[in-house]
């Protein structure tokens, strides 16, 4: 996999001060949400706990001895929130979905994979879509299963499958219709 | 000019002093072991190895005084440098070899000064002898104006003697108001204004003048408050639009060519008059006694843009580094610089309590 480049602004220390000029910090934010969305793209990463995050190279540019404080980081998450690029898993908002494609968008492509493989009519687990060979080469393979199921959810309501319940997240199963 | 010196010239009596250095207007050539001899009518500088002397007549002395501010840029060695001030306006400097040697000197010269100045107006007063009556009293009167031209003339002759001399002067600006109060309805107005002006001019705290203008202002700040204006006008620009007193008296001396000096006390009372002349800008005390100007005449968006290139000519700045590029209190420096971020010109990055402005490369 190639390494992630990062954008300029990564290198402008300011960029890790929440700046107080509301404008300027909308700008700021803006530009930390895009980043945080091409970095989990580059990665292929579903979701992201906000403490964890504060300390990866994601907020943390060690070139130039700057780190984005906590603070600012849950302020970037709940940006990306309230912009529907991202949802929280858990009430005490500390692991967020982070959509770089938003759910509708999964399953468009999901269902795609399902007209094309003839896997229509078929009962499919949920491990079988996130991790057998038949995906390797799609951007959902390995996807996080809350997310699956988001996406799923979305065409079962457009009536193009069946969502059905199991003991695990990997037991769940999907009938496409 | 230097003069040859003749074998076991008999001018050259009078006590000798080993000197180090020599000074003069004339020639800053180097004298070899100089000496000096000083008796009551002459002072001789010697260079023996070649035969030169110099003489000055003590008549021609106004005065001898140590001057502290040589110390250390003639000599390596700490050595104070006496200065003798001729009535011509010129001046000697004397090093001397030995530190005792100096104030022997300078007392024995102060003292034949004393004799020379005394013997001159015991001549001047056998020569004009006192009148009674009305003429009399008319030509006392003019001796002592005349004395005091004379005081005056020699202490604008330039600042270093003024210095030494204000003292005298504020005494005969004391004594002169007590004379004017007395007769207050003097003929000669002329005078008067001259001698306020002058003194004005001086920065020498005289009631007269003061009391008198009330709270007018003269016509002499008036001119200096134009002037002011028109010298600080662009280096304010150039400073995002502030700048501190200090500063605007230095920009003011070294703008003025003419050896006319303006003393702070002057420059402060210009200022205080730029609201009465509707000139823009704003003269303000900050809480810690430092004096600015500020520009009215430039509105928020160019000062701004001024304290952006400011920062931008160092790619970024902090509030202390900041203030000593522009010479203006900490406090201030931070404000200015919050300003500018508000106005969205510039972005803060903290880092361990310090915080740095860079120009704002969001928009």
């Amino acid at each position: 996999m190639t390494v992630f480049r990062y954008p300029p602004f990564y290198s402008y220390p300011p960029s890790f001060t929440l700046q107080p000029v509301k404008a300027t910090r909308e700008k700021q934010l803006k530009l930390w949400c895009d980043l945080v969305l091409s970095y989990c793209k580059h990665y292929k990463i579903f979701k992201l706990s906000v403490t964890d995050s504060a300390n990866s190279s994601l907020f943390a540019n060690t070139a130039i001895d700057r780190k984005l404080s906590l603070a600012a980081v849950e302020e970037v998450f709940s940006r990306l929130v309230s912009m529907g690029y991202g949802e929280w898993l858990n009430k005490e908002a500390n692991v967020c979905l982070i959509y770089w494609r938003r759910p509708y968008e999964w399953a468009e492509i999901i269902y795609d994979w399902v007209e094309r493989s003839g896997k229509r009519k078929s009962i499919l687990t949920f491990y079988e879509i996130r991790f057998s060979e038949d995906t390797a080469e799609f951007e959902f393979h390995g996807i996080d299963p809350e997310l699956l199921l988001r996406s799923l959810q979305v065409l079962e309501s457009q009536g193009k499958c069946a969502v059905f319940e199991g003991k695990t997240n990997d037991d769940l199963g999907v009938k496409f219709r | 000019m230097f003069n040859k010196l003749k074998l076991r010239d008999s001018s050259l009596d009078g006590v000798r002093f080993k000197l180090s250095t020599v000074i003069t207007k004339e020639t800053r050539e180097k004298l070899d072991n100089p000496e000096c001899f000083l008796s009551t009518e002459q002072l001789n500088l010697l260079d023996p190895s070649r035969g030169l002397y110099l003489r000055y007549s003590v008549s021609n002395i106004s005065h001898v005084c140590l001057d502290k501010k040589r110390e250390k840029k003639f000599f390596s060695r700490l050595v104070s440098v006496v200065r003798i001030q001729l009535t011509n306006g010129e001046h000697v400097l004397l090093g001397f070899r030995h530190d005792s040697d100096q104030s022997v000197f300078i007392q024995k010269l102060e003292q034949y000064i004393r004799q020379h100045k005394q013997k001159k107006t015991n001549e001047t007063s056998q020569t004009s002898p006192k009148g009674v009556g009305v003429a009399g009293i008319m030509q006392t009167r003019k001796e002592q104006v005349q004395q005091r031209e004379e005081q005056l003339q020699n202490a604008f002759k330039d600042l270093e003697s003024l210095m030494s001399q204000v003292k005298g002067l504020v005494e005969l600006a004391q004594k002169y108001q007590g004379s004017l109060l007395e007769s207050k309805v003097g003929e000669d107005m002329k005078e008067v204004v001259e001698f306020r002006n002058m003194a004005a001019s001086l920065g020498v705290e005289n009631p007269v003048t003061r009391a008198q203008l009330g709270g007018h202002g003269n016509e002499f700040h008036r001119q200096l408050a134009m002037e002011v204006y028109r010298t600080i006008e662009k280096p304010l620009r150039k400073n995002g639009g502030m700048m501190n007193l200090i500063d605007v008296y230095c920009w003011l001396i070294r703008a003025r060519t003419t050896t006319e000096l303006v003393s702070p006390d002057d420059l402060l009372a210009a200022c205080e008059m730029f609201g009465k002349l509707h000139i823009p800008i704003h003269l303000s005390r900050l809480e810690s006694g430092v004096i600015i100007l500020e520009a009215g005449f430039m509105n928020d968006d160019e000062i701004a843009k001024k304290i952006l290139e400011i920062v931008q000519s160092k790619a970024s700045l902090n509030a202390v580094e900041y203030a000593s590029l522009v010479n203006i209190p900490l406090l201030r420096a931070v404000s200015r610089l919050e300003f500018c971020e508000q106005m969205g010109f510039l972005c803060r990055d903290e880092f361990e309590e310090n915080i740095r402005f860079f120009p704002n490369l969001y928009f």
